[in-house]
Parts: C-alpha cells; structure tokens; sequence
C-alpha cells in the first residue's frame, strides 16, 4: 500500500479507536447523567472520565500482574458494565427473555422473522433517527461554528501532520524512548525503566493491546488526535469564558494560522509525546474551577433565598450530589490527569489555578469553598500518586529523570539564591551607576540636606519644621519612585527582550507585555468596582499569562527558573491566546452591552475573525512549516512498514543503526550496524560472522542523517554529506558510546554502502535491492537458515 | 398377519410407481449397453497419425554444435561421461556447444561467444591449466567442474582453491554418514538422504560460496559442528566476476548430471527459463498377462493361479494406486512369458484387459519379454503377431518396451511400414533399465520414425540414488518414467517378489516421493510423453528480459510446449498466450499456448 495512503489509515483508525474507547464508551455509560448538559460538557466529561478510567485500569492489570489482551479487555468492559447498568437501570433480562420467546416463535412458526427484527431493532431505531434528528437540528443552528470548528481543524490536521505524511519518520528521539517503555509493557513489564508518569503509555498501550494497532503506527499518527484536543480544549476553555458564540474561535484562530510564534512554541505537537497528552487536560482544570466558583455561587443564593423561605429540604432534595461538587470532581480528575501524563502539566496547572484562585480572592478562602477545593486537590494528588506509590512499594524503583527532575529543583534552589545574590549585586550595580553618572541620588541629596540643616534646627519654628518634613518625605517618596519606574522600565525591557524569542515580531511582545501589565492593573481594578465572575476571569488570565511570562523570562529577569526555555515557551504560546480572545471578548462586552447582545452583535467577533484571517493571508503572515529532528529517512520507515507487513514474524534481521531498534522490537531481529562492520575490521580469513534468520535486510543511509540536528519539514532532511569511498578509507570508531553521531555516523555508513556492492557481486543473485531513494537503500538477502552466510569480506576499506 | 395393515393404493399411483421403476430400470442398464456397443477398446487411441514430428525436424546436436559461435564449452574425454551429460543437457536447452578433450585444445579454439565452461573428471592437472582458470575468471567465464580436481593439487594450490571457494582441505578424504540438499536447488526442497554414504574430500569454504549439498557428518550436535562447517558437496563460489560451480562427488555415471546442471546454472542469473518435457508416465511391463503359467508356484504363494491372481488381485490394486496418485496407466502386454510352455494365450483375458484399459484411459502395448532361452525371442515375435492380430486385429501398437530382448531381434521391425509386423507401426520404444544409462540420451530417436525413452527408475525399488536422480531430471525436464517389470510377480526368485511386498513398495514410492511431481506435471501414457518429448526436441527458443517482462519466443511451435520458469526475487503478475501455475516456491511451469509468450513480473512480498 502507499505509504500515505497507508498513514490515512492508520490516521483514521487510531482516531476512531481513541474516540469509540475515551469518547463513546464514557459517553453509553453515562449516558442519563449526561442528557441535560451542553456538548461541550457531555465532550469534557467523557474525555477526562474515559482517560481516568482507561488509565487506571491499566495500572490494575499491572499492580495484579495480569498484563494480557484478554485481561484487559474484561477489565475495561465489566466494571463499565456494571456502572452502565447501575446508572441506567436497563431492562436486560426482560429484553433476553424476549429474545428467547422470540425464536421459539419463529422456530415454531408463530411469528415471522421480519416482526421480531421490527420489535428488537423499534428502540434502537427509534434512538439512532432521534440522534440523526437531533444532530441535524445542532448543526442548522449552529452551521457557520461548525464551518469555522470544521477549516480550523482541517488547516491544524494539515499543518502537524505534515511530517508524518511526508517524512514518516520519528521526528524525535523522545519516541524512541517512549516507544521502549510501551514495547515493554507489551511484554508485561511497567515501569521498565522505573516510577515514571505512564498515563500516555498506559493509553497508548491501551489502544495497541485492544485494537492490535501497531505502536508505531501509534506514534507515528496519535499526535494529531492529541494536538485536536489540545486545540480543542483551548476552545472549550475560551468558549466557557466568552458570553458571545464566536468570539472562541479568534483564539483558535490565532492559535492556528499566523506565523506569531517561535517554531519551537508549536513544534512538539507535531508528535506523540507524554507531555503534549497531559496538555489536553490542562485547561479542563481551569474550566471546571470556574464552573466549581459559578455554580457555587448560584447554589449558595439559591440556598439563601430558599433559608428564608424555609425551603431549604425542598431545594436539597433536588440533587443527590450539588452540580458544583461534580465540576469539583471534574477537576480534581482533570488536574490528576495533568500528574499522571506529566510532571510540567501539574506545575502549569498550579500556576493556572492559582491565578484563578487570586482572582477568585477572598471568595476562595470562604469555607464552603476552601475546604472542598482543598479536598479536591488532595483526592487529585491522591488519584494520580497512588498507583505509583503501589509499585515503588512493590519495589519499583524511580525513573531516572524523576531523579533529575528533583536534582533540577534542588539545583533550582540553589539557583535561586544565586540568582537572589545576583540580584542584590545588580542593585548594587544599579546604584553605583547612578553615582556614576555624578549625579547625585536623591536620597543623597537629601541627606546632605539634613545635615546642613541640623545645625539650624533648634532655631526653626515648628511651621518650619512641619514644612521641612513634608517636603523631606516629598523628595524620598519622589525618590523611591524614580528607583523603582526605572527598575520596572528595566524589567520590562528585559521582558520584551525576552519575549522576542517566543514571538516572531517585536512590535507583538512589546504590545502583548504592556497590555498584560495594563490589563492586569485594569482588571484588578474591574475586580474591586463591579466583583463580576466575568472581570475575576480576566483577571485570572492575564495574571496566567503574566505568570507564564514570567515563567518563560526567568532566566532574564534572573528569578528561579521552573523549567526551561523550550518547554516554557510551549506554555507561553498557548497562553496568548487564551488572553488575546479574553481581551477582545471584555471589547466585546463593553461594545455590545449597549445592544444588550443581541444576535447582530455577533457580527463583532464575526468580523474580528475574518478580519484577523484576511490580514493574515493578505500580508502572507501564515505559519510556516515547522521544524522536524529526523531520526530516520523516509525510506527506512517505508521499508519497516514493508518487512513488518509481508514477512514472517522473527524470521528476518535489520541490521541498521539503533534508530529502528523499537520499531521493530519482538516483530523481528535488530543486528547494530557497528557490531555488524566491526567485527570484520580489520579482515581475517577466520572470522565467520552469521545472522541466523532467512531474511536479513540492510539498511544503508545514502545520505547519513545527522541526530540532534533539525530541518525546516520542506527541506531536505538534515545530513552529513553523501557517503563515499574516502569516507570510507577513514577509520571508524566501532565500540564508541556513540557510534552514531556525525563523523562517524558518515564512515560506518559509507563503509556499509562499500561492504553490500562488494557482497552483491559475490551473492548477485540472493543479495537484491530491497528499495531505494536519493538518500536510503535496503538490501534483501535471502539465504538458507540451516547453511547460513559469512558475511564477513575483504571489502576494501576494512580498517 | 391377521393384525397387519393393509396399504391401498389408487390405480394410477401404481402406473406412476410402475413406470418410475421401468425408466430407471432402463436408465441404468441404458449406461451399461450404451457403453458395451460404443466401445473402442480394441482401438488405439494414443497412436500418432497426424503432426507427427519426424528426427529430421528436431533440433540436433549438428544444430548446435559450431566451434566458433559456442557459448558453452565442454571439456572431457571421451571416457568421461560428464561429457555426454553436459552435451545432452546443452541440446535439451538449445544451448550452442562444443566438446574438447583437454584445456589446451580448449585454449586453441576459444571462442569470444563463450560464457560457461564445464571441465569434466581430471581436465586440470597442471599449474599453467589453473593459471589458464583463472585468466577465464577475469574474463567473466563462469565455470563448473563435474568433479574436483586431485585434492593434493587443491592442496597445494592457493590460486586454485581461490577460484573454487576452499578455504583449506580439512581431510583428503572422508566418509559422510548421508547427505542434505538444501531448500531452492531441486525440485521437492530440502531432503536429507541418510543413505547415501559417500567419500569425498572434506574442505572447508571461503565467504562469498553458496552451498547447495552437503554431506552429514555421525553425532555433529554432540560434537558441536556447525550447519556451515559440514563437509560441501556442490557449492558455488561468487568471485568479483564470474561464477565457479564445485561438485565435489561425481554425479555424472547417470542422468543426475542433467538435473544438476539445469539447478546449477539457473542460479547464474536473476531468473531461468528452459523447456521441459512436462510428462509423468508409469510403464508396467509385462502386465497385462494373458497367460496362465507358472501357476502350480503362483497357487503356493497366493491360492490363485497366475490369471487369476492378475485379474482379481493385482489389477484392482493397480487401479486403485494409480486413481489415488492421478497416475494414467500404460501396459505392456505379455501374452505369455514362457514360450517352452504349451499353455496358451488366452483370448478372453486379453479382451478383458482391453476393455478394462479403455476404463481407465490406459495405454496397451507390447513387451519384448520372455523368460525361455534367447532363441525363443524370434519365436515370441511370430506368436505375439499371430495371437494379437486373431484378438484384436484393429488394434495399432504404437508402444513397444523390448525388456530384455536384444535389439538384434526387434530393431529391424520397427517403424519397418513395409513389413506386416506387430512392431511395423511401433513410434515409442520404451529401453527399460534399471538406471539410465550415461551413454545414451534420456530421449533420442532410434531411427526417423521411433523415438526410444529411457525409463528414469523402478517402481518396486527407490533408494536415495534414485530419489536424486527423479528430483534432477524432474527440475530439468519435468520428466519421468517409471518402469515396474511385472515377471517377478509371476516367476517369483524370493519372497521380496511377493505382490504384496511390491505393492506396498510401488504405493509408497508413488505417494511419497512422486506424489508432489504428480500434481504438478502433466500425467501420460508414453504415446502421449511420447508426443511430448518429440515437440520438446523439436522446439528452440529464445528468451529477451524487459523491466517487469519477459519475452519468450518459440521456433517450431507445435500445439503447446512447457517451460520452467526460476524466478527467485520476484513473482509472476500475469502471462499472456500461456497460462501458469506455481509448482514451488519460486519455480513455475508455463505452458505456451502460442508461440510468443510475455511473463509480466512483479517484486516479490
């Protein structure tokens, strides 16, 4: 099959797969518990409540040591069996009793099979018209959001599954790594590696078991669900905070199709990685807190006012659990999610709670909300912990980047009482600059002033005196202000310096910090004048940004740095424009109140949409194809699909270099190209050196690509040169920690290139071209597994 | 009775059940007279009247040989057979040839046109004859030696064991305890033949060899030797520009030699296309037997007498080995094997054996056979005559196997119109012995008219020899003829002659080791491989290789003509003007249907 033909496949078929199972299910489970609630709420729901599930499950099978298809499959289905028939009472044994009598009948005669498929197939029939009815009906009402949702999702499909379209390779070697650990879970061993966050693997092992989808399909193709939701959540999250329909979609849009930021901000969703999963539930945090503080509030005066009216039981009987204790849950569920899929989501998370719990000040710290919140945020911690903290008790010892991590935060620390230092001595320096410039600081001045002055002080009048003080406090005030505008003019030049290397245009960082700054001084204000939820929001997203701003220059402003540069910057970018919908959301709402919103007033964010579109196209200001750190040629990834798929299992060897070593792992043998060639180096007549498989392919890179190294995705993926005989002449490190990097990557490759000429003329016959491009070639060498081949020659350059 | 319930049934459903019985009465014995008054049992069907492919318009060696155009140069002396062989396998390939006795001649007439060389037993001795290989290796030659040269020259020679691929002679000489060969050589994959025992020198190979046989060597798992380290037969080493083909045992006393040679050079190239003969026939000498001899010996052994044992016990068998193995039938009939006995032939048992041939689709001809004193062959000639033209005077023999009657009494008659002879109209002439012989072709025309087969092997006998040599010819020439001679069964010597020892031993060969041949080539009678092998020698052809194409091209294409195709790095997408079937792994059988035929490719999954 064509390779691209083959991608759309698997594109759809993992889609499909991770919605039938994180989606669908979820959603048939739940299905009464979710009739009233909007789409939005019935998505977020079945999407967080489908990974918790799912997740969890995994780890079970795990902690009980009974990793298997089987096992998983019944312990997916029966306990959601259980719920299902808990939570909507269906009538099973009657329907089965029908069944029963039902062929009877028809074995008897007394019914014919036409009626009873019409009694079986009335409800469900019934069901799927109304659904088609419904769906209909939504997408009339809502055509034009659907068009916007529908070509902003087609342009993101597009533009991040470019690379794996056209290059079909791993564009990172974080996959690689990734794909181990779930290759060994396959083999029934977590945590091969030790305690590590596993909620992605737990999923993506989750999909592989059930639907037997390959795991390099998965991490070829799962990004692009992965980077849908993200956007997706982003725009559940704007759709929550903005009172108009389509003002939502600017942020999307923003997000989506000008070349605003830096390629490395966007980069990461091009692939199948832990951290771009736990992003998906990254605003589902923020989303349901404020959904928590909304219907708290709501609850709370419906409970007033029903206290007073002595109707309190009435109204209490309503709810078997308060809707704001649910979106508590959903919370404390979406914010677990964050620390099962990734240690940075959790720290954003709390950056991002915290900014809505300022906002929400002091309503946050009224019992009624602190401790349930409080509550919540232990269950959560409590969720995502426990399974973990099972297996260390088991004995499971830490990841060793988790050793890092806490290395790094202790470093932190350190780090931040340099950077603390570092900054008493830029005061320092500040000052002596100042005197520098001779001219004289004002509390100098000041004090010189005093001094001459004691003299007199007796003899002043207390008028005097009174006006001596005023005026001395005036100046030390004037002072202090002067100091302290040129500390911020500093930091905010920093900042904007800073921002420069996240946003592609300057004049973007400069207006983007002083509005964050103003908006923050603004909404602040707006919080103490009107304490609307709508200004609280604001403010709670500017103060994220600020905070993720802050993030992203502390190493400039030389504060303790959380994490680092290309990791905060993806937080930066998402942030943006969540603040810029928010911003023209509070214009929004000051241009329309006068029109009291009604429909036409939609025209505004209408507008504002196509008009950020046209200018965009207009100035061709569209983002550029983004970047990709190959670790294979194309042609290696098409040959790996081509072996996998037509020969027998273990009944062939790649001998390549270790960047498909996972690819193929328990499919068939993996030989290392160094081990390979060194052995025959330098030749002796003796060396007998044998693969013990029928089929043995050579993977041989025309053009050796250099690891660590990117390239733009419509060039030419990034290479040492061609390979040659006087690359070839030179001498190769073969028992080197990293025999792969550029140099050496260049000659074991030419040496190779050198090697199958000279065998294929010894084995014209047996020894064939298995595929070939500009850059990659793949030798077959079929021989007899029971009389096997010497492949070690004299090829010329054995040295 | 008195309780009994009495049926009534209407007068018309007893006409209705009346006549139901009388038509199917009618129907079934309809079949029967149908079949008795339209038999043409005594009728030749097989006998070739017209398109009938004379010597003159095949291709002969005469055609082939050229010393100045050959492409293939035999070297061998005259007391070599291997010389024979690869001049009998250049002519069923239409290669062009030519034979020399020595390197030297060779050297004489070198031809520019010459890509293979094969060297018969002892055709190098010398240093200049290995410097003079190796100047031919650097010219692209491929070589095969038949047989190795002394292993003490082998020893002595770096150069020499370069271009044979020996790293070094592990011991000059060694028994194996049975032989393997290996899977994409022969027909039929990997065998191991734990009889065949052979002394061959011991040599351990370079890398870059390829090695199709080896011997197998008593207790190696225990010794802790290696598949790759057992003692080579037949291996190939690929040097940076030819080919050199090794076998170092020699399988040249017999038509093996053919087989190897085609298995050997179809891995020269990416593919191999050759003609083959495409028939599998089964010749039962001396069976129909229509005389009751020997039968006081015969009633000892069996309770039956000679005809009886031959109608009631062996032909039933017969049949039901040949229906399960798809196998058709060709006797060769004795009316009587001892002619000092007074016993006469019996008419009614010959015409039963007729009617019972046309059954099965069979072919009847004559056997030579008798077991009286030589003088009795001229007499068995005039009474055979006399006895068959009485019987069945309609009947044309067209088959005739002499068994061991001299030549000197039936070459004269044969294919002789003018004479009224049994033997006048004869066109096959089945040589029945146990073993080709080296000497003569598989094939060849005894005169203008008769073309003489060889038998390849006994159905009552088949050791690991045989095995080879029915897996050789079948990858050469898809061809067999398997002889079972049944006057042991009615003179019986031992208690190995007993029928029910033969007849196990003839199920089990046809079962076990023709079965797979069986169904992939054709099944004849031996008019009709006859007919076969006459298109076979008469066709030449010539082969062009496109990108995903082959052309195959045929010169004096008569009806249809077979070919194997090798094809071990891709597969058959579509034929046109043939059709195709897949008989192995790798190896397909085309049968031409006119005479260009284009194989479309395709790369293998």
């Amino acid at each position: 099959m064509n390779m691209q033909l083959q991608t759309l496949f698997e594109l759809i078929q993992c889609s499909l797969a991770y919605m039938v199972c994180f989606l669908l299910l979820p959603y048939l489970v739940l299905n009464r518990q979710l009739k009233e609630k909007s789409l939005t709420d019935k998505f977020l729901s079945c999407l967080i409540l489908g990974n918790i599930y799912i997740i969890n499950i995994v780890f079970l099978i795990f902690l009980l040591h009974i990793p298997g298809r089987i096992t998983l499959i019944l312990a997916a289905i029966l306990p959601a069996f259980f719920i299902w028939k808990k939570l909507n009472h269906p009538r099973i044994l009657q329907t089965l009793l029908f069944l029963y009598k039902s062929f009877f009948k028809l074995l008897t005669g007394e019914a014919k099979i036409r009626t009873i498929f019409r009694l079986v197939f009335h409800r469900p029939k019934k069901v799927l018209l109304r659904t088609i009815k419904k769906s209909i009906q939504h997408i009339r009402c809502h055509f034009l959001e659907w068009c916007f949702l529908l070509a902003l999702s087609a342009f993101n499909i597009w533009y991040y599954s470019y690379q794996t379209f056209h290059t079909y390779s791993y564009g990172t070697n974080d996959l690689v790594v990734h794909h181990s650990w779930i290759n060994q879970m396959l083999q029934g061993n977590i945590f091969c590696d030790g305690i590590y966050p596993f909620g992605f693997h737990n999923v993506l092992y989750f999909l592989g078991s059930i639907f037997g989808i390959p795991l390099v399909s998965l991490f070829r193709v799962f990004s692009v669900m992965q980077m849908l939701l993200i956007y997706l959540s982003l725009y559940f999250l704007t759709k929550k905070l903005c009172r108009s329909r389509f003002m939502p979609y600017l942020g999307m849009l923003i997000f989506t199709l000008p070349n605003l930021f830096n390629f490395q901000s966007t980069m990461r969703y091009q692939w199948t990685l832990p951290q771009e999963y736990g992003m998906i539930f990254l605003y589902p945090c923020a989303y349901y807190l404020i959904q928590f503080f909304d219907r708290k509030r709501a609850e709370l005066v419906k409970e007033k006012e029903l206290t007073k009216k002595r109707k309190l039981y009435t109204w209490l009987a309503l709810y078997q659990i308060h809707p704001s204790t649910k979106s508590l849950v959903f919370f404390a569920i979406s914010f677990s999610l964050t620390l099962t899929a990734h240690f940075y989501i959790t720290i954003i998370a709390f950056f991002l709670c915290a900014a809505i719990a300022i906002a929400y000040f002091p309503t946050v710290f009224y019992y009624r909300y602190f401790f349930p919140i409080l509550t919540a945020g232990l269950i959560s911690l409590f969720i995502s912990v426990a399974p973990m903290g099972a297996f260390y008790l088991q004995g499971t010892q830490l990841q060793g980047s988790l050793y890092w991590a806490l290395s790094a935060m202790s470093d932190g620390n350190d780090s931040t009482q340099a950077a603390d230092s570092e900054e008493d001595d830029d005061n320092d320096t500040h000052s002596v600059s100042d005197t520098g410039k001779k001219t004289p600081s004002l509390p100098s001045q000041a004090v010189l002033q005093d001094k001459g002055n004691a003299k007199n002080t007796n003899k002043l009048s207390l008028t005097e005196k009174c006006r001596q003080a005023v005026t001395g406090l005036y100046h030390r005030i004037a002072n202090r202000a002067v100091v302290y505008t040129n500390k911020l003019k500093n930091a905010n030049h920093t900042l904007i310096s800073s921002l420069d290397k996240e946003y592609n245009s300057h004049t973007f960082s400069t207006a983007l910090t002083y509005a964050t700054e103003l908006f923050l001084v603004l909404s602040f204000f707006a919080i103490l004048l009107w304490r609307r939820p709508a200004a609280r929001n604001f403010f709670a997203v500017t103060l994220y940004l600020f905070l993720m701003i802050l993030l992203f220059s502390a190493e400039d402003l030389h504060i303790p740095a959380v994490m680092d540069h290309a990791r905060a910057c993806i937080f930066l970018a998402y942030a943006t424009p969540l603040f810029l919908t928010c911003l023209a959301e509070a214009v929004y709402l000051i241009i329309a109140k006068p029109m009291h919103y009604r429909f036409y007033t939609e025209l505004l964010p209408i507008g504002l949409c196509a008009l950020v579109a046209f200018l965009t196209i207009q100035n061709n200001y569209i983002k550029k194809l983004n970047i990709v750190y190959s670790i294979q040629q194309p042609g290696e990834m098409r040959c790996n699909y081509e072996i996998m798929k037509k020969y027998p299992e273990k009944d062939w060897t790649i001998v390549t270099t270790t960047d498909t070593l996972q690819v193929i792992y328990y499919k068939g043998w993996h030989y290392e190209l160094n081990t390979f060639l060194g052995k025959m180096a330098p030749f002796k007549r003796e060396t007998v050196e044998t693969i013990p498989t029928k089929y043995v392919f050579f993977y041989i890179e025309k053009k050796p690509i250099v690891l660590e190294s990117f390239s733009f995705l419509n060039h030419p993926i990034a290479n040492s040169g061609v390979v040659s005989k006087e690359h070839a002449r030179k001498r190769a490190y073969y028992k080197t920690t990293a025999p792969y990097t550029a140099d050496n990557r260049l000659i074991l490759e030419s040496k190779f290139y050198y090697w199958a000429k000279a065998f294929q003329n010894l084995y014209p016959q047996e020894f064939t071209v298995f595929y070939e491009d500009d850059s990659f070639i793949c030798y077959r060498l079929k021989q007899n597994p029971e009389h096997l081949y010497n492949f070690a020659i004299d090829y010329g350059y054995n040295n | 009775m008195g309780g009994g319930i009495i049926v009534k049934i209407s007068r018309a459903n007893f006409i209705v059940i009346t006549t139901t019985l009388f038509i199917i009465l009618f129907l079934f014995q309809f079949v029967n007279l149908s079949t008795i008054y339209t038999s043409k049992a005594t009728t030749n069907h097989y006998l070739e009247t017209t398109d009938f492919i004379a010597k003159e318009q095949t291709v002969l060696p005469v055609h082939l040989k050229d010393k100045k155009t050959y492409s293939t140069a035999i070297i061998a002396s005259s007391d070599d057979t291997s010389g024979s062989i690869a001049s009998e396998w250049c002519l069923f390939t239409k290669r062009s040839y030519y034979c020399f006795d020595s390197l030297s001649t060779f050297r004489k007439d070198f031809s520019k046109s010459c890509n293979m060389l094969i060297l018969g037993k002892n055709t190098v001795t010398t240093e200049a004859d290995i410097f003079y290989l190796d100047s031919l290796c650097q010219k692209r030659i491929h070589l095969l030696f038949t047989s190795l040269p002394e292993t003490t020259l082998i020893q002595k020679s770096p150069q020499l064991r370069r271009i044979l691929g020996i790293k070094q002679v592990e011991k000059s000489d060694f028994k194996t305890s049975g032989t393997t060969i290996y899977e994409g050589f022969l027909l039929g994959g990997t065998t191991v033949y734990p009889k065949m025992k052979i002394r061959i020198p011991y040599f351990s190979l370079l890398s870059g060899t390829k090695t199709y046989m080896v011997g197998n060597i008593k207790k190696q798992k225990q010794n802790n030797i290696k598949n790759e380290n057992l003692p080579p037969i037949i291996w190939r080493n690929g040097t940076q520009k030819n080919t050199v083909f090794c076998l170092n045992y020699d399988f040249f006393k017999d038509q093996t030699g053919l087989g190897l040679l085609t298995a050997l050079t179809a891995d020269m190239g990416s593919y191999a296309l050759y003609p083959v003969v495409n028939a599998q026939s089964v010749v039962f000498q001396n069976l129909p037997y229509c005389a009751n001899e020997n039968s006081d010996t015969i009633k000892k052994r069996y309770y039956y007498d000679s005809k009886a044992l031959c109608q009631n016990v062996i032909w039933p068998d017969i049949v039901s080995i040949l229906e399960a193995n798809n196998e058709k039938f060709s006797g060769m009939i004795a009316p009587k094997l001892d002619y000092k006995d007074s016993t006469p032939s019996d008419r009614n048992t010959l015409l039963f054996y007729f009617k019972q041939s046309e059954k099965i689709s069979g072919e009847l001809g004559l056997s030579g056979d008798q077991i009286s004193d030589i003088k009795s062959y001229e007499k068995k000639l005039k009474l055979d005559t006399a006895f068959l033209q009485d019987v069945v005077p309609n009947y044309t023999f067209s088959a005739f196997s002499p068994g061991q009657m001299p030549e000197s009494v039936y070459g004269a008659h044969l294919g002789n119109l003018g004479e009224k002879n049994i033997l006048s109209h004869i066109t096959t002439l089945i040589k029945n012995n146990d073993t080709t012989l080296a000497s003569e072709n598989l094939f060849y025309y005894y005169n203008s008219r008769v073309l003489a087969l060889q038998t390849t092997g006994n159905g009552f006998r088949h050791t690991n020899f045989d095995d080879l040599r029915l897996k050789a010819l079948e990858t050469s020439l898809a061809f067999s003829c398997v002889s079972l001679d049944f006057r042991k069964v009615f003179y019986p010597h031992s208690k190995q002659d007993d029928w029910t020892k033969l007849s196990k031993n003839y199920s089990r060969y046809a079962k076990t080791y023709r079965n797979a041949f069986n169904k992939n080539f054709q099944q004849t009678t031996v008019s009709e491989a006859s007919k076969k092998a006459r298109r076979f020698l008469a066709l030449n052809y010539s082969v062009k290789e496109a990108p995903d194409k082959i052309h195959l091209t045929i010169e004096h294409f008569n009806k249809e003509a077979s070919f194997l195709l090798y094809l071990p790095n891709k597969k058959i997408a579509s034929v046109d003007n043939a059709s195709y079937t897949e008989i192995e792994k790798d190896r397909y059988l085309i049968t031409a249907s006119k005479d260009h035929v284009t194989i479309n490719t395709k790369m293998q999954e």
